[in-house]
């Protein structure tokens, strides 16, 4: 049995909680092992990140938050030499293509629509933790991470 | 032989003077004798009764007699000359008779030849005299500006020459009313200079007679007339005199210059382009008879004063000219900013009522009045410039007797009877007023009474002291300098007022264009709140319902429920595609974008691929022809507003029918010349064709939500985008066979 840790930051409740409720079903459903870290104010973030040993790790940022943005973030992640190589998920309403394409300027992996339904979510989670990201290089085309869900 | 007079006997008197024939009298004035032969057979037929006196031969001794066997003298050379003539010339000669000097005019009159005799005299160096008076004429030229100045010239001159009392020139208003423009006189005598005679003092047929005789003279006011005789079987009744220097004179006029108290005139006329322009009134008060030579003189001098009217008057209109173009230079040399202040700043200036000498002017320039000098008060103002716009003509009115021609009860066309009135477009316009000059005219004696009744009948007045009358209701009149002065301004003034407005036009639209630029900078911000605002909300009812529907059993939604909670989910998506469609519809006219060639057949088969699934589900096929235009767009706008047509192609098809969309480049559209015609055509449900500007209408909807889906934003949309390519969109619709939308993209 696989393990897996999820980050996701994002100060929105309804969507942490929409979050939890769906990687608990793909745990469930797929007997997984899942590490959900949710964090609402980034407080640790980047430290708890570092100090997990875990094989599969996978980060969900929101883009639009107070005080400091997603793409903040992202770029903290991408200048710090040991988490540049972490997979990054950039997770926002906004199907902007500024956003989109700032968002693989900076260095993301992906880019998640923020879905309509549970069962989208669900496809999105589960698909951002079965990329075996060691091997596989986003072609630009299958960047937008839910053409490939949705 | 057997002799009769041919006196006029008709009784004149001061009722029919204008009748009077006064060229055929039958009289003549007693200081010379006439005779008359018919121009064929040189026979005598009219004597005066006088002629013995001159010629000592009785005139009964002379008439039917041939000319030549009476007269010692020879006359056939003159009167072979005079026969030729056709015109009215005069031949005038002196020949010595028994002793007597005798001066001889000869010219025709209808068929006979009339020979006049006058004693006259030779004086001593008159030839000489006369002479140097004639060259002095020439200096006058330069000693005077004025017409009136050379007149005063002239009229001394010619007293000197004449030695008359009084020497007066008359000059005729256009109702020949006489006004003594010039005059000089024995000093003991009451001057006449600046009176006025009404125009009846001299009737129609007398001025007729001026114009053909240029030169009249009445040697003694008291003389008695002496009677023309014919012989009994002559078949001549009646002579006419009207070029005889003779002429016996209407005893109507004798007794006019005798209530003055004159003795002997001299009358010259000066015509002035064939009118009666004025005349040389000479008086005498006794008698006074002139040599040949003394009347050419003083006609000469007519002449010269003719000759010059043109001339003075020119030069008296250049120095009015000169004067208001001065005014208006001065006004249009100001360097004026293109502000509303720049007219108030000309209409501070009096010049811009003294250049057409006007007592005040008003502008009405884009809702504000302009005034400057005496002007009728606005809430009368309006009245006037009403009726001016209507009488108007060539966007132009002259008038300087407003109260004579117009009526307004306010009185305010006889507070300024003078207006030379400008539109300078529909509303705006520019006038100069006059107010009345009351004229104070100075008569000669009352001129509603120069006919007086008294128990001997009527008769000329007797008075003569000066009587005036005040003339109102019209005020002086508009000269062309004046009114080329008041049009070259009034030019000046459109196009200052022109590069104004176009200023403020400007400064409009800047103003407005910083207003929208606001706007949209607030409608992006408006946007950027849909996106995340908005849309996250909707976003979350969606999950939040899915959630529920998609685990009924585990939260046990009953079936209600979950009918209600599938609608609810429905709306919020309808709303999310609403705000998403809003978005992309301003994303249009926000965005710059660069142009690229497009291939519309590539890219109708590019879209063809990319909606094979929704095509072949709906049954539908697209009919692509090959010769479409290449043209220059924003690929994703052009491939949205494409697909958006097809969309609504797909959306309204007809229920017993399979969806066929052709999309063709329609060269038989009467604009394919000037645009590329994209037709994309349906056998859908179609529209009314009155519909077509609906359809276009952003949220608009020509049906009903439950009947088609959708936001009423997608050809609208598309309208949009065929504006930003400067092209536009049209649709044809016919119900229940199909709709054309037709893309027009310039050439």
């Amino acid at each position: 049995m696989n393990n897996y840790s999820i980050y996701y930051l994002d100060d929105d409740e309804d969507d942490t909680i929409l979050f939890e409720e769906a990687v608990m079903a793909i745990a469930e459903q797929q007997s997984l092992k899942i590490h959900l870290h949710i964090s609402e104010d980034g407080n640790r973030f980047l430290e708890n990140i570092k100090n997990d040993k875990a094989a599969g790790k996978v980060i969900f940022l929101d883009i639009n938050m107070p005080i400091k943005s997603g793409f903040e973030y992202l770029n903290d992640l991408r200048s710090n030499q040991n988490l540049s190589s972490v997979p990054v998920v950039m997770y926002s309403t906004s199907a902007n293509e500024s956003n989109i394409f700032k968002s693989q300027q900076l260095g993301a992996n992906y880019y998640a629509i923020k879905p309509n339904s549970m069962n989208d979510l669900k496809k999105i989670i589960h698909k951002a933790i079965s990329i075996d990201f060691q091997k596989e290089t986003a072609p630009p085309n299958n960047f937008l991470f839910n053409q490939l869900v949705g | 032989m057997e002799f009769r007079d041919i006196v006029n006997r008709d009784i004149v008197n001061l009722e029919n003077c204008e009748d009077e024939a006064i060229h055929i009298p039958g009289l003549i004035q007693p200081h010379g004798f006439l005779i008359a032969l018919d121009v064929e057979t040189k026979t005598i037929n009219v004597c005066s009764e006088n002629l013995k006196e001159f010629l000592n031969i009785d005139y009964t001794a002379v008439l039917g007699k041939n000319i030549d066997s009476v007269f010692k003298f020879s006359l056939g050379t003159y009167i072979n000359k005079i026969q030729e003539e056709n015109g009215e010339r005069k031949i005038t000669f002196n020949e010595l008779c028994w002793g007597n000097l005798l001066a001889f005019t000869v010219h025709k009159s209808g068929n006979s030849i009339i020979v006049e005799g006058e004693t006259t005299e030779n004086l001593p160096n008159e030839e000489a005299r006369l002479y140097n008076a004639s060259k002095k004429l020439l200096s006058y030229i330069e000693d005077t500006s004025s017409l009136k100045d050379l007149c005063n010239s002239v009229a001394k001159a010619i007293k000197e020459i004449t030695g008359y009392d009084r020497v007066m020139i008359y000059k005729f208003d256009s109702e020949y009313n006489g006004e003594v423009y010039a005059e000089v006189k024995e000093k003991q005598l009451e001057p006449f200079l600046g009176l006025h005679y009404p125009h009846t003092d001299i009737p129609s047929q007398a001025r007729a007679l001026y114009i053909k005789n240029l030169l009249r003279i009445i040697g003694d006011v008291n003389y008695r007339p002496i009677k023309l005789y014919t012989y009994t079987n002559s078949k001549l009744e009646t002579l006419d005199l009207g070029l005889s220097v003779l002429r016996s004179v209407s005893p109507i006029h004798l007794q006019y210059l005798n209530n003055m108290g004159v003795g002997a005139t001299l009358t010259v006329s000066l015509l002035h382009k064939g009118k009666l322009w004025g005349l040389i009134a000479c008086h005498h008060y006794s008698t006074k008879f002139l040599s040949q030579e003394v009347r050419n003189t003083v006609k000469l001098h007519g002449h010269f004063i003719t000759s010059q009217i043109d001339v003075r008057i020119l030069n008296e209109q250049y120095e009015i000219s000169r004067q208001v173009n001065q005014c208006v230079d001065n006004l249009t040399a100001k360097e004026l900013p293109f502000i509303r202040a720049s007219v108030q700043e000309l209409f501070r200036d009096d010049a811009i009522y003294n250049l057409c000498n006007s007592n005040g002017v008003v502008a009405f320039i884009n809702g504000e009045f302009y005034l400057k000098g005496d002007v009728p008060e606005l809430n009368k103002l309006e009245r006037y410039t009403n009726l001016l716009f209507k009488e108007q003509h060539q966007n132009t009115y002259i008038s300087s007797n407003m109260p004579q021609v117009h009526k307004l009860e306010n009185g305010v066309l006889e507070e300024f009877p003078g207006v030379l009135f400008y539109k300078l477009d529909n509303e705006n316009y520019i006038a100069w007023f006059r107010e009345p000059t009351i004229r104070t005219i100075t008569w000669a004696g009352d001129p509603n009474k120069a006919i007086e009744k008294d128990k001997n009948g009527l008769s000329p007045r007797k008075s003569f002291q000066s009587f005036e009358e005040r003339v109102k209701d019209t005020s002086k009149p508009w000269l062309t300098p004046e009114i080329v002065a008041a049009q070259k301004f009034r030019l000046f003034l459109q196009s200052l007022v022109r590069s104004i407005l176009t200023n403020e036009d400007k400064e409009r639209q800047r103003i407005l264009s910083e207003h929208l630029k606001a706007v949209n900078s607030e409608l992006e911000n408006i946007s950027w709140i849909s996106t995340h605002d908005l849309q996250e909300p909707l976003r979350k009812i969606r999950i939040m319902a899915s959630t529920l529907i998609e685990n009924s059993e585990q939260y046990q939604v009953t079936d209600l429920a979950f009918k209600r909670i599938t609608r609810m989910s429905k709306s919020a998506e309808r709303m999310q595609n609403l705000v998403r469609n809003i978005l992309d519809y301003n994303k249009t006219s926000a965005e710059l974008q660069e142009l690229e060639e497009i291939d519309f057949y590539a890219l109708i088969c590019q879209l063809e691929e990319d909606l094979k699934e929704s095509l072949s589900e709906e049954r539908a096929t697209i009919q692509v022809s090959k010769d479409l235009p290449t043209i220059s767009g924003i690929p994703f706008l052009i491939k949205q507003c494409v697909l958006n047509i097809i969309s609504n192609a797909l959306k309204f098809k007809h229920p017993e029918r399979d969806v066929v969309i052709e999309v063709y480049n329609d060269l038989a559209d009467e604009k394919s010349d000037l645009y590329y015609v994209l037709s994309i055509k349906d056998n859908g449900i179609g529209f009314d064709q009155e519909h077509e500007d609906k359809i276009f209408r952003i949220f608009s909807r020509l049906h009903s939500k439950s009947e088609f889906e959708g936001t009423g934003i997608g050809l609208a949309f598309c309208k949009k985008i065929m504006l930003k390519h400067n092209g536009f969109i049209r649709a044809s619709g016919v119900k229940d066979e199909g709709a054309i939308i037709r893309l027009y993209f310039p050439k």
